[in-house]
């Protein structure tokens, strides 16, 4: 998106006298009249799913697409862009790129019934029990989160955050080491061949596109149940996975970033691929790998307080039990999330300390 | 003595093999066992395996006394006969002292162990985990690969739609946090704005990144915009969420970008007169927003990922669809056809919009690649050379 390109060009002229400045040129014709063609061709499109009309997805099946209600707006604001990025002489790159984020941005929010929406906030702070619940989130009930017990058990809620915290740092470790095995073979670097290389980095995507609610829910399945003690493995494992693919990304970018001085010292030496990595990669990478560590930690934290909504332990699960009867009063939500802050704050604060002495 | 490794192995082995042990052993009646009482029992385990690492250790020392001895002998025996004494550069470098190092690895390993007992999670339930994963995914690949009836294609177009609302989520998000965040990014910049407004602008934008995403959601936003699918008012809570937590961190990383601008441009166009919006605008802005569009492309990525928790918690998206209590895992028995095309729709779609930022962002990043022709000797006149790289405005 390089706008505004051609004006360096313009000094090679000769400097003009007082007022005249030399202006930028006008873009070329034809790529507008092009950019024109394709917002009436979006027209087209969201004229056609206009009203939720489904859409053929080949063999699949049909997807409602959720087009624009009034697609004829949208079709003069994209003009209008395209006029302005016109006067002031934008390059035609950049006024496709104006254009698409206008044709994106009008389908997601009609998506999600933006206007209707804001339409309705005042109506409903005004009514209904919205006031209600923003004064119960602000003001929380503190003793319900020392002194009361987890409904119908002994457990105490603080006990709660104990268990959320120690998945983080069992999920954080044991994350991080198998992150750490992974980026060494998925960067061509430190890798035995191209092949493993590719293959490793195919299935990092692939477990890092999988959400981290979707990993606690597939392996709650796995494991067979939601009750108490399983759900902990279950939230751990989906941590895990989730670091993993963290870890392996960032961290197999930061060694194909490597300097090459010690990789060819290593092979100069006369060391195997093994010997290479221990000595050449790992010292290189480790002060990187130790913030990401912390980094993925402070992750976690908020992962599994969130995690718990699906049905796993931890405070989270308290949580999405509180949320549940929520009609009894907004207290003990605003407790739990007022103390979430303040946690992923202490942690943050500790990361910080660890990262400044170690590195 | 060249048994570091040895020792280190026998440490990290004997820790790992305590914890696995006591852990399959192990089996807390969790809701009547108290987790403080579990990490204590943690704790004592830890400290049997550290006293059995340094036992290992220990050994390991006194079993190599005879060849300490025999060095010592070697490197004095220069002293005494006046033979040949190893000069301070002759020698090896002194291997450094890993006491620290290994102290820290082995204090790792006891958090761990504590910790995982305190979850109370019971590893025997891993044991029967393989056979399921192998029957359930046959399943879900079974579900992906057939030829789609009337319940399957149901399937399918549900699964997309949740994952277009999801993706429409995060755009939103995207956009709202990009709008408020280039402002923020330009006033917490030390370089561009004085230190009344750098210091409190630091303090909020760190109290919005310490603020989780659900705690936005659940808070503020579910109540003000509502509960549910999208028509209820749920996805754009949701967006709302991601936007206001994308500004946190959105700023700050605008804001180093703009502290490391090249100072060059600035003082030109203060010297020709420019007020500070103008010194923004010509000489801030066309060095950073290359690098600005990045941040916010990859944050979009990012947003597509958090917006599946806040679907968990009622805003809209994938994470309602699938979620219990009325998503895909909240029926039993499970459906693994409908699951497995559901995650199969799910890494498709984003992978695609990871693939497309990714080239997105390189071509913002590192302008277009040129493709070297073969130039015939007629037409270099007729090439216009390439325009410099340069930045939208």
């Amino acid at each position: 998106m390089s706008k505004a390109v051609t004006k360096r060009s313009d000094a090679a002229a000769p400097p003009a006298q007082g007022q005249n400045r030399p202006k930028p040129p006008t873009p070329k014709v034809p790529p507008y009249l092009g950019l024109v063609v394709l917002a009436v061709a979006i027209f087209g499109f969201f004229f056609w799913t206009w009203e939720g009309t489904a859409v053929l997805f080949f063999p699949l099946g049909d997807t409602v697409l959720w087009a624009p209600r009034d697609p004829l707006i949208g079709l003069i604001i994209m003009i209008l862009a395209l006029l302005i990025c016109w006067k002031l002489r934008v390059t035609p790159m950049g006024a496709f790129g104006g254009l698409a984020i206008i044709a994106i941005t009008y389908w997601a929010g009609s998506n999600i019934h933006f206007i209707d929406r804001i339409a309705e906030v005042p109506g409903r702070l005004t009514g209904g029990n919205t006031r209600q619940q923003l004064v119960g989130y602000f003001n929380p009930d503190w003793s319900y989160l020392f002194l009361h017990n987890v409904a119908g058990t002994s457990r105490p809620i603080w006990g709660e955050w104990l268990i959320t915290l120690c998945m983080a740092v069992v999920a954080t470790i044991i994350g991080c080491f198998i992150g750490l095995l992974l980026a060494m073979l998925a960067s061509p670097v430190s890798s035995f061949n191209k092949g493993t290389s590719q293959t490793i980095k195919a299935i990092n995507s692939v477990v890092r596109s999988i959400p981290d609610v979707a990993w606690a829910l597939l392996f709650a399945a796995f494991i067979g149940g939601t009750a108490y003690g399983l759900g902990a493995l279950a939230a751990v494992l989906a941590l895990i996975m989730f670091n993993i693919g963290i870890v392996a990304k960032l961290l197999s970018e930061s060694i194909d970033a490597i300097q090459p001085g010690p990789l060819e010292a290593a092979d100069a030496a006369g060391a195997n691929l093994i010997q290479r990595d221990r000595v050449a990669v790992l010292p290189a990478v480790m002060p990187s790998f130790i913030s990401y560590s912390l980094y993925v930690f402070e992750l976690n934290i908020r992962a599994s307080a969130a995690l718990g909504v699906v049905g796993v332990a931890g405070i989270g699960g308290e949580l999405s039990r509180q949320i549940g009867r929520m009609s009894q009063g907004y207290e003990n939500v605003g407790a739990i999330l007022w103390a979430l802050v303040f946690v992923v704050l202490l942690v943050d604060l500790l990361s910080l300390s660890i990262r400044r002495k170690l590195l | 003595m060249s048994h570091g490794y040895k020792v280190s192995a026998a440490i990290v082995g004997a820790v790992l093999l305590a914890a696995g042990g006591f852990l399959l052993t192990y089996a807390p009646a969790a809701e009547s066992s108290d987790v403080f009482s579990r990490m204590m029992w943690g704790l004592a385990i830890g400290a049997g395996a550290f006293a059995l690492a340094l036992t290992i250790y220990g050994l390991a020392y006194v079993g190599t006394r005879k060849q300490r001895t025999q060095a010592q002998q070697r490197s004095d025996a220069g002293h005494h006969q006046g033979g040949y004494t190893p000069d301070r550069l002759d020698m090896r470098p002194v291997k450094p002292v890993k006491f620290w190092y290994n102290m820290a690895l082995i204090m790792i390993g006891v958090l761990f162990i504590s910790s995982a007992a305190g979850t109370g999670m019971t590893l025997s339930a891993l044991l029967e985990m393989p056979a399921r994963i192998w029957d359930f995914g046959l399943q879900m690949v079974g579900g992906v690969a057939q030829v789609p009836d009337e319940q399957a294609r149901g399937n399918w177009s549900s699964a997309f739609d949740a994952m277009l609302e999801s993706v429409a989520i995060a755009w939103i998000g995207t956009i709202v946090g990009a709008i408020f965040s280039l402002p923020c990014g330009i006033l917490a910049a030390r370089n561009m704005t004085p230190l009344a407004t750098y210091i409190p602008m630091r303090f909020i934008l760190s109290v919005i990144r310490a603020v989780p995403e659900i705690v936005f959601a659940v808070a503020i936003f579910i109540p003000l915009l509502g509960v549910g699918p999208a028509d209820r008012g749920g996805a754009m809570a949701g967006a709302f969420a991601l936007g206001i937590s994308s500004i946190g961190t959105l700023s700050k990383l605008i804001s180093e970008s703009i502290e490391g601008v090249d100072r060059g441009p600035l003082e030109a166009s203060r010297a020709a007169g420019a007020s500070h919006i103008q010194v923004i605008r010509w000489a801030v802005l066309p060095q950073v927003l290359p690098e600005v569009i990045a941040i916010w492309l990859y944050r979009f990525e990012v947003n597509i990922r958090a917006s599946a928790i806040l679907g968990a918690l009622g805003a809209g998206g994938i994470g309602r669809l699938i979620s219990p209590p009325n998503g895909l895992f909240g029926q039993r028995p499970y459906d693994w056809e409908a699951i497995g095309i559901t995650l199969f729709v799910i890494i498709a779609i984003t992978m695609l919009v990871d693939q497309t930022s990714g080239f997105v962002r390189h071509r913002v990043i590192h302008g277009k690649t040129v493709k070297q022709k073969k130039q015939k000797p007629g037409d270099l006149a007729a090439q216009e050379p390439d325009p410099p790289k340069s930045v939208a405005v």
